[in-house]
């Protein structure tokens, strides 16, 4: 491979790890982020499933698009997403039960995720499949992290442990409420804002650093370090 | 000069053209419906008497209280259309429900019927399904038994016939149906009205025609008799009424042709295999919902066919590349489907066993834990027939009695049962249902506390026959036996695996 | 499809008459059918001959494509301004004072025998025949008549259409029964200039138009067989619309003649319909050597059917016989250059007959109507269309502003007969949106065009 392709290649995972994030930057697939994320573990789970899904239906859907005809590519899609989300969902339940209880209906809701449409139609039936594979990596990466991240939080506060191992020192009381669902959208909410904020301030960091090597040292009185500037 | 002629009179403008045929009149078309339907409803009128009166009173007021609302809603006058088509989709409304129904549902039922299937779609002349219909679906659907039951406790023809009872000759049944809905209380009266409709040209002749060559055809080629088909529960009034609303039906022969067979297909299929009771009602709503897609063909068709009379070339059915495409589509579509479904049924059948045996667990967890609670431990102790035998022991190691699942025979599918069995004290210590497919709100009622408490502390050597020992469900009586049926034979495994111990 | 069983309608209507009081102003309009008939030739205060072209080509010029209007009379020429035609477009239009005087040009020149359509070369007939202002009438939606028969038949056939139009209006049947002769000359004499190896008259199976034709073909034996055959198909169960495509091909069932070729490949024989009034203004055009300055119009008031030959110009007035006292001066009346599914509306009485106004119908306006419903999707318009068109699709798409739409279901295929509209229990105008997507406004333009 290339080292252009790599570098292509590596954009495409980049991209759903941070600046299209799903569930925390594009908002999108917010069902499983609200209602399944109150166990740290069943976040990595789900995004984990989130992931198979993806790189499933991205392979099958990138190697077939010269083949799919215009007019039925989104039943096809609709076939193919719904094939991926059964084997993954016949996975859990024989590998971890308990967490396939707890997901409960949520796995087999994949099928209608926005996540996995979009990339399907906007991207895996457009390039090809390395391309599309690392796409839906990177998205799938971006999903485990986010839900993971946001049920964390929500197990930690609302139930006092982490993947179910107690973290409160003792005497403190979890606040229930962000085991229930007022508490993942006050929890997500928060998340997003904080992240939002942090990219700004970063930006606008990064920014003035910028026009700062420009313009010179003109602005800036004391100068941090050794000699020259 | 011309002497005194229309010239002071005052000439019109207006475009051609300047007559209209005075029989093509909506007001007209209406009220000559409403004379037709007055048939069958006398008929039901003469048979069931008052209640007859009563529904299809209740039906009709529902339908015009719903009509003079919606008209208030959106600001318009309550024309005499709009007030003689929902009086019609009131009566037949009430044609399609048993005289015994409580009025008050009736009356919601022709509420909803005007206002879900009517004017949330736009109002005469825009909705997609018939009315009458989505009324009679809505009271199906909330009140099950009360629309499934027959007269007096006399179950329907239908219901009968289903279930494999003999069903009386065909010819009484013409002029005097079997209890059902008011409409099939007379088939003939109600076939005399479609007569009247199509001799006025109020109906499509390809429709019934339709009807009856589907109906036919799946009917016999399943063993029943498709004149029975014909002349009990909802068929007469369908082909009579149904099939003719020019609002829900396609607009070209070929396509009513197409409309009145899947009709008649779908009405014999969910007869025999739905788990409701009279399927018409669905059949002509499913094909309501189709006939916008076949007044598609017919557009597709009339413009093809324009196009050939432009260009001047003999008409074929469709060009090859058109062909070539949809086809592709189609196989695309097929490969895609059935190679998934076998990479999943592949997937299914190497997975299913570790699925098995976890379900096997949870299922003892919860279904055999609800009769035995103090049990803390559950171990296959035996097997018989193929089925496990479970005995059950406390924390202490002590032996609380035997457990076992049985599946037995129930009207709408297999009844998974979990049966409690203390062989010591020769006795029932109790039964859960662990799944079911039975009628809802009929058989389904076997799930409840009150049915199944009456099983425990039986004897074992209790008959276990509904109607002596065992209290049955009024209108579902094969739901009751074989719930009998499978504690008979669970204690039979019990008795067998405790012998031979 | 609306027809009328059984055979045709029992009428008893003799010969035709001629107009008891005929009008002393004349107003000759520039605009006599689907032709265009050229500039003015007189200007005010001339006096002109019966015959003279008032409207033509310039005197030498061959002026092809143009169908000159002659003036039915001698008399004084008082106006050359624009005047109203028949549907109310302002035309030009030469208005001529009747004279007692009465005179009259030569007659044209008629080189070979008249009698003898088949012997002329094509051209010359149909150079003839334009000359002597021979034009397509009343039929719409066809160009104009001279464009068709120069595209010609190459050995096709023309089908004379001796049956009608409109429902209860038998101006066709009427103008071939009263006019045998010249309508199976015209006939033969058309059939030649298209160039066609038949020519078939649909008649009404025992009509009146049925007996006066066939006698006279009887008497004429060259039309039968000659050089251009002439032959009478008769017609029993017939659609009243005037719909040329399907006339014609009952006419060449019935004849006999294969259709389409079908499996075996052959494409029809191409095919032709004309008016029986065409047939018969020719006809007299070879006979006499007159040009077209008069017609028979059927004037049908208060259901009672005339047939009244007038010079072209008269104002429809002079047509109507009124009521007499019963009316009152506010009831409100249509009357219509044609019948009632397919007549214009006639704005003022004064405007004058032309050579395409076949028929004059006066009436009460149908009092029944009620206001417009939603569409029903009952499918009646489809069952009456004779195109086979889905009018109820293409009125929709017309409703919602979807032109291309519309006229992808086939608008401009519409013949304009109206039977959807008549028989929709909505009483929902289907005509009028057909025509707006068809012309880009709701109004069928008059007589002199087509857009």
């Amino acid at each position: 491979m290339s080292r252009q392709s790599v570098r292509v290649l590596a954009q495409d995972v980049f991209r759903g790890i941070w600046p299209e994030n799903p569930p925390l930057r594009m908002l999108i697939g917010m069902c499983p982020v609200l209602a399944i994320t109150t166990a740290a573990i069943n976040g990595l789970i789900m995004g984990i499933a989130v992931t198979a899904v993806l790189l499933m239906t991205g392979l099958v859907v990138s190697a077939l698009r010269r083949v799919i005809p215009d007019d039925v590519r989104l039943p096809v899609f609709v076939v193919v997403i719904a094939t991926a989300v059964t084997v993954t969902d016949l996975l859990l339940a024989g590998l971890v039960p308990a967490v396939h209880d707890a997901l409960g209906i949520f796995v087999p809701l994949i099928v209608v995720n926005c996540i996995i449409f979009a990339r399907a139609e906007a991207f895996a039936s457009k390039h090809p499949v390395p391309r599309a594979l690392a796409d839906g990596l990177g998205m799938g990466i971006g999903e485990i992290w986010g839900l993971t991240l946001v049920a964390s939080i929500r197990e930690v506060l609302g139930n006092g442990t982490f993947f179910g191992y107690p973290v409160l020192a003792a005497g403190l009381e979890p606040i229930r409420v962000f085991s229930m669902p007022p508490g993942a959208f006050i929890t997500l909410g928060v998340l997003v804002a904080t992240l939002n904020w942090a990219t700004k301030a970063y930006r606008e960091a990064a920014a003035r650093r910028a026009a700062g090597r420009v313009t010179g040292v003109v602005a800036s009185g004391a100068v941090a370090g050794g000699g020259g500037r | 000069m011309a002497r005194a002629t229309p010239l002071q009179a005052s000439l019109l403008i207006q475009p051609a053209p300047h007559v209209h045929a005075r029989e093509a009149s909506l007001d007209r078309m209406l009220g000559m419906s409403l004379i037709a339907v007055s048939v069958p409803t006398v008929a039901a009128i003469v048979r069931y008497g008052a209640p007859a009166v009563g529904v299809l009173a209740a039906a009709i007021a529902g339908a015009l209280i719903a009509e003079a609302l919606c008209c208030l809603a959106r600001g318009e006058r309550l024309t005499s259309r709009a007030w003689m088509a929902s009086l019609l989709t009131g009566i037949l409304l009430g044609l399609t429900l048993p005289p015994s129904m409580p009025l008050w549902m009736v009356v919601v039922g022709g509420v909803v019927a005007v206002g879900l299937g009517k004017h949330v779609f736009g109002g005469l002349g825009q909705n997609i399904f018939n009315p009458a219909l989505v009324g009679h679906v809505f009271l199906l659907a909330s009140f099950a038994a009360t629309v499934s039951a027959g007269w007096a406790g006399q179950q329907p023809v239908l219901a009968l016939a289903r279930q494999g009872e003999v069903v009386p000759d065909h010819l009484p049944l013409l002029w005097q149906g079997g209890p059902g809905p008011l409409g099939a209380a007379s088939p003939l009266a109600t076939y005399a009205a479609a007569v009247l409709m199509l001799g006025w040209r109020l109906g499509r002749w390809m429709a019934p025609a339709g009807f009856f060559v589907g109906s036919a055809v799946l009917a016999m080629a399943l063993g029943w008799d498709p004149v029975f088909h014909w002349l009990v529960g909802l068929a007469p009034l369908t082909v009579a009424f149904f099939v003719h609303d020019p609002v829900t039906t396609p607009v070209g022969a070929g396509g009513q042709l197409l409309f009145g067979v899947g009709v008649g297909l779908l009405t014999v299929l969910l007869r025999i295999y739905g788990s409701y009771v009279e399927g018409a009602a669905f059949a002509v709503l499913v094909m309501n919902a189709l006939t916008p897609l076949i007044n598609r063909m017919s557009v597709a068709w009339s413009r093809r066919r324009l196009q050939a009379l432009r260009e001047a070339r003999p008409l074929k059915v469709s060009t090859q590349a058109q062909w070539a495409r949809d086809l592709r589509s189609v196989l695309v579509l097929v490969v895609v489907t059935a190679v998934s479904g076998a990479l999943l049924a592949t997937f299914y059948q190497a997975m299913s066993p570790i699925i098995a045996s976890r379900q096997q667990a949870r299922a003892i967890e919860v279904g055999l834990k609800g009769i035995l609670p103090e049990a803390a431990s559950f171990e296959q102790v035996a097997e018989v027939d193929g089925t496990p035998i479970y005995e059950a022991r406390d924390a202490t190691g002590r032996p609380l009695g035997l457990a076992l699942f049985v599946d037995a025979q129930g009207y709408g599918g297999p009844i998974r049962l979990a049966v409690g069995i203390d062989m010591e004290a020769q006795r029932l210590i109790g039964v859960r249902v662990v799944e079911q497919s039975e009628t809802p709100g009929l058989g389904s009622r076997i799930t409840e506390e009150a049915f199944l408490a009456q099983f425990e502390g039986k004897s074992m050597d209790d008959p276990f026959m509904p109607g002596e020992d065992i209290q049955a469900i009024s209108g579902a009586t094969i739901s009751t036996m074989g719930v009998a049926d499978g504690v008979y034979a669970a204690i039979e495994m019990a008795r067998e695996a405790w012998e031979g111990r | 499809m609306v027809r009328m069983k059984g055979g045709a309608p029992a009428l008893a209507v003799a010969a035709a008459e001629t107009l008891q009081a005929p009008s002393s102003r004349l107003v000759i309009t520039g605009r006599q059918g689907p032709s265009a008939c050229g500039p003015v030739r007189v200007k005010r205060g001339d006096r002109v001959h019966a015959g003279q072209v008032l409207f033509g080509p310039e005197p030498g010029e061959d002026g092809a494509g143009l169908v000159p209007v002659h003036s039915p009379v001698s008399g004084k020429v008082v106006d050359v301004q624009p005047a109203p035609g028949p549907d109310g477009e302002m035309v030009p239009a030469v208005t001529v004072e009747v004279d007692e005087l009465g005179e009259r040009v030569e007659p044209l020149a008629r080189p070979w025998e008249p009698t003898q359509p088949g012997q002329w070369p094509a051209a010359e007939l149909r150079r003839f025949l334009r000359t002597a202002g021979v034009d397509g009438a009343a039929c719409p939606g066809q160009g104009p008549l001279y464009e068709r028969l120069e595209q010609g038949l190459d050995g096709g056939v023309l089908v004379v259409n001796a049956v009608g139009c409109e429902p209860g209006l038998p101006s066709e049947m009427l103008v071939a029964g009263a006019y045998p002769q010249a309508a199976l000359l015209g006939a033969a004499a058309l059939g030649r200039a298209a160039g066609a190896s038949r020519v078939l008259v649909a008649v009404h199976r025992g009509g009146p138009a049925d007996e006066a034709l066939t006698r006279a073909l009887a008497e004429q034996a060259e039309l039968r067989t000659g050089s251009m055959p002439v032959e009478i198909v008769r017609l029993a169960d017939v659609d009243w619309f005037w719909v040329p495509v399907l006339l014609a091909r009952e006419a060449l069932a019935a004849a006999g003649i294969r259709r389409r070729g079908g499996r075996s490949g052959e494409p029809s024989p191409p095919m032709m319909v004309e008016s029986a009034a065409t047939a018969v203004a020719a006809g007299e055009a070879l006979l006499e050597g007159w040009p077209v300055t008069e017609r028979l119009v059927t004037v049908s008031e208060q259901g009672r059917l005339r047939a009244v030959r007038v010079p072209i110009g008269t104002p429809v007035a002079s047509l109507l016989q009124g009521h007499g006292e019963q009316e009152t001066s506010e009831t409100p009346v249509l009357v219509l250059v044609g019948g009632p599914l397919q007549g214009a509306c006639v704005p003022d009485l004064q405007v004058p007959v032309t050579k395409s106004v076949s028929a004059i119908t006066a009436m009460p306006p149908a009092m029944h109507f009620r206001p417009e419903a939603a569409c029903i999707r009952c499918g009646r318009c489809v069952e009456a269309c004779p195109v086979g068109l889905l009018p109820l699709y293409i009125a929709r798409a017309a409703a919602a502003g979807q032109m291309a739409e519309a006229r992808a279901l086939g608008a401009r295929e519409c013949l304009e007969c109206g039977a959807c509209t008549v028989l929709c229990p909505s009483y929902r105008p289907l005509l009028q949106w057909i025509r707006l997507a068809k012309y880009g406004r709701a109004r069928r333009p008059g007589n002199g065009g087509d857009l």
